[in-house]
């Protein structure tokens, strides 16, 4: 569980490190343009700081990542033996071989973060995203790219769109002065929704080929962890539509104000759901599919 | 809306995680065949791709011991495909272990038998 706990992190500083970089690029720059200034020292030193953490968390828990997978696949007893077998994992396994290139992408998108060339920072920490399907079972199971391999490589970039620039979002929408804030809401409308429509396509896709149906669902923990995943991704669904139609054509109206800590306090916790439906596919990833249990 | 939070809840019901396991989907010589001539490697072919150096195939007779030469490796036309040599043997009865490691990390392990017939 602490092998799935330690992807889940590396996925999810990945995620918002893509997803923060593309806000940054897509939204906040052309909003504060449409504004005639730049965005204020607060938000900016904010966003800046998360974008710091998301990709000190992926590289952080990209390390735990290789030493406890080191050990499932080496079966190594000891620290020195899971040292030892490391350079071997690393770079003798296409699981080793992606997480390299992954780790260069996100090394590379820190160091480019710290001369602020965003739209530079956004394409590689989009690369790291894009690679993790490298990790999944539609590679290891047709070799190039296969619809389903597409599809999952879909499926995490629309993730990181979506679900890493909430965290930036919160900010603006705490920080930045109303109109700003409202501008940069209904900016962000449009990519939460293709994205969401992008997951549900692709879960389909992914579904059709690979999934145990109701009887790999219930009476599985690879089923009772993905009902899980569901009921999550339904609630970020509900508050997603929440903000959208209620509280921001709000935050234009005489409340806006109180509107806005309504908002700030309903994208935290949709931030805080989004992480663990990250760590619950990162969970599934360490138990069999229904598939396989219900095939026999 | 509705229609979109329909197919998102159907989408996630039917999805599975794209993290799965390696199964095995044929061998050579195939599970309890009787064969005349005694073969010179064993071969299993699994559904996912295979990483060689966290793989095993031990080949042993029906005292328990091993008879195969511990030279595991891939086809070279085929990443799903594991192969392993074996010393020269007679008649009798043989069982194979594997444990593979799939390029997607997980691990799956098997047996199965074949008799190399008098």
């Amino acid at each position: 569980m602490l092998l799935a706990l330690m992807r889940g992190f590396f996925v999810a500083g990945a995620l918002s490190s893509f997803g923060a970089s593309l806000f940054t690029t897509l939204i906040l720059i052309p909003v504060a343009g449409e504004f005639g200034a730049e965005p204020s020292e607060l938000v900016s030193r904010r966003l800046r700081a998360n974008l710091a953490v998301s990709l000190g968390v992926a590289l952080l828990a990209g390390i735990a990542w290789l030493g406890l997978q080191t050990q499932a696949m080496a079966e190594t007893q000891s620290f020195a033996e899971t040292a030892a077998a490391v350079p071997s994992v690393l770079f003798g396994t296409r699981f080793g071989q992606v997480l390299c290139l992954q780790a260069a992408a996100l090394a590379a998108a820190a160091l480019f973060a710290g001369l602020s060339r965003d739209r530079l920072v956004a394409m590689l920490a989009g690369l790291a995203v894009l690679l993790e399907a490298g990790h999944s079972h539609a590679f290891a199971m047709a070799h190039g790219l296969s619809p389903l391999l597409l599809s999952q490589s879909m499926h995490l970039v629309a993730a990181g769109a979506w679900l890493g620039g909430l965290l930036p979002l919160l900010v603006v929408v705490a920080h930045a002065p109303l109109d700003v804030a409202h501008r940069v809401l209904k900016r962000f409308s449009p990519i939460a929704t293709v994205s969401v429509v992008i997951l549900a396509a692709t879960a389909l896709l992914q579904g059709a080929v690979l999934s145990g149906g109701l009887k790999g669902l219930f009476g599985t923990a690879y089923g009772s962890v993905l009902l899980l995943k569901l009921a999550l991704f339904a609630a970020l669904i509900v508050l997603a539509a929440n903000n959208r139609l209620r509280l921001t054509p709000a935050l234009a109206s005489r409340n806006g104000d109180a509107t806005r800590r309504s908002l700030a306090l309903s994208i935290g916790i949709e931030t805080a759901i989004g992480l663990l439906v990250v760590l619950a596919a990162a969970a599934l990833s360490g138990l069999e599919p229904g598939m396989h249990i219900t095939s026999g | 809306m509705r229609q979109i939070l329909l197919a998102v809840s159907l989408a996630l019901i039917a999805s599975t995680s794209a993290f799965a396991h390696a199964h095995l989907e044929s061998s050579t010589p195939a599970a309890d065949a009787t064969l005349q001539t005694p073969p010179a490697e064993v071969a299993i072919v699994l559904s996912e791709e295979i990483e060689p150096k966290f793989s095993t195939i031990e080949v042993k007779d029906a005292h328990g011991t091993r008879i195969d030469k511990g030279d595991v490796h891939l086809a070279p036309d085929n990443a799903k495909r594991l192969i392993v040599s074996l010393q020269p043997i007679g008649p009798g009865s043989y069982e194979v272990d594997w444990k593979v490691t799939s390029v997607d990390t997980h691990k799956t392990h098997g047996s199965f038998g074949f008799k190399v017939g008098a």
